[in-house]
């Protein structure tokens, strides 16, 4: 029986097979590590590992345990379904769009009319042909307070390099050019 | 097995001037729209370091180090644009590694099982001749990649803190040399934008089968 919760296995009697390179990290992934075992008087901040991956830095505990501290911002928002979309068509009060399901890949896509009322104002101007947005709905404040469904869209907002820009004006300008003689 | 928290995250080494990364600066450049932020927390905007959290969305900058994360499974490819976004417009900035993050934390039914995921893949036996009750706190693995980026795959297993009692912390680091892939004439910005566009699903899948396989065969 454990005593201590924090000790996660004590006994163990399988061997273990098919480990790669088990401790013997390269030169950042090991610094966090070292911050642990160092860390049995010190009080860690819960900071970011020194390589490139999250950290679970944390607090020691009691002789040779450290709390491991989630590093990522935890949401409030429990995803049930979520769909990708492109917008085929603007209308007055609707636009007609594609949407591609995320949370089964494997569906077909499928054209939708969606009322302009439920795109936020400050994403309107980007209600465009051609446009992305992510679709989700799901429940919000699911870890305080009543559950509520609700259904959230978001357009993309992607800035293309500005070399890219050029390259993608520059073909454009030449293709035109190449149709404008044949 | 469920998971009960879960997030993913980008992470940029290399040289950042970190007074820039604050929320007007992304809404001035169309990066967040003003909705994300208004409801904001700035915890520090500094020469030396940049910590905010919007609704979303966490951003830590340091001089050295670009970190980006969400735990809204809704929100993975937002975060995406927001990092190929922000170094689109800061195109000049010299980045040299890529990490891309899954960490989860999931339950174990019980506490039989939590103590057999740590004996499966960190046998005590071996231990137990010299030490007194071994108990895993912290599994570090690191692999070769299976496609044709340069960098390896670092996993983490531990104990969780955030799910108690029997809760299992689990992280896959996607590390990804950026500089070895830029061309003369390249922008390492132009290769970080390729890179997460070209091939942000298949790194969150391969996290994913990572994490599902070991979990599921140490039960």
């Amino acid at each position: 029986m454990l005593t201590e919760p924090i000790l996660f296995s004590r006994y163990g009697t399988e061997l273990l097979r098919d480990a790669i390179l088990l401790n013997d990290p390269a030169e950042n992934f090991d610094v966090e590590m070292s911050q642990e075992h160092n860390g049995q008087t010190a009080h860690l901040e819960s900071g970011p590992a020194a390589g490139t991956g999250t950290s679970q830095t944390g607090h020691p505990v009691d002789r040779h345990f450290i709390w491991p501290v989630f590093n990522v911002v935890q949401s409030d928002f429990k995803l049930l379904q979520l769909w990708q979309g492109r917008v085929e068509k603007v209308g007055t009060d609707e636009f007609v769009a594609t949407l591609f399901d995320k949370t089964h890949p494997l569906s077909s896509p499928e054209q939708v009319s969606i009322s302009i009322e439920d795109v936020n104002l400050e994403d309107r101007e980007l209600l465009r042909p051609g446009a992305v947005f992510y679709w989700s709905i799901g429940y919000a404040n699911y870890y305080k307070g009543p559950r509520q469904r609700t259904s959230r869209i978001r357009f993309r907002r992607l800035v293309i390099p500005k070399r890219k820009m050029v390259e993608r004006k520059n073909a454009a300008k030449q293709l035109a050019t190449f149709f404008a003689r044949h | 097995m469920k998971y009960e928290i879960e997030g993913v995250s980008i992470v940029l080494l290399g040289s950042f001037n970190p007074v820039i990364f604050q929320p007007a600066w992304f809404v001035l450049n169309k990066i967040l729209p003003n909705y994300d932020v208004l409801e904001q927390e700035v915890n520090i905007v500094h020469n030396q370091i940049t910590q905010f959290r919007l609704d979303w969305l966490k951003v830590d900058v340091t001089q050295d180090r670009f970190f980006a994360s969400t735990s809204e499974t809704a929100n993975y490819t937002t975060l995406r644009d927001f990092v190929v976004s922000t170094f689109a417009i800061l195109e000049h900035t010299p980045i040299t590694k890529l990490g891309v993050n899954k960490d989860i934390h999931c339950r174990a039914e019980n506490e039989e099982t939590w103590n057999k995921i740590g004996d499966t893949l960190a046998p005590k036996d071996i231990w137990q001749k010299t030490l007194r009750e071994p108990g895993l706190t912290s599994l570090k693995i690191q692999t070769l990649r299976d496609d044709d980026l340069p960098g390896r795959i670092n996993v983490q297993l531990a104990p969780s803190a955030q799910v108690t009692p029997y809760g299992v912390f689990m992280g896959v680091n996607h590390h990804i040399e950026l500089d070895e892939l830029a061309k003369d004439d390249e922008q390492t910005s132009e290769q970080l934008a390729a890179i997460l566009e070209n091939n942000w699903d298949a790194l969150l899948q391969s996290a994913d089968k990572i994490i599902e396989t070991t979990i599921t065969k140490a039960i």
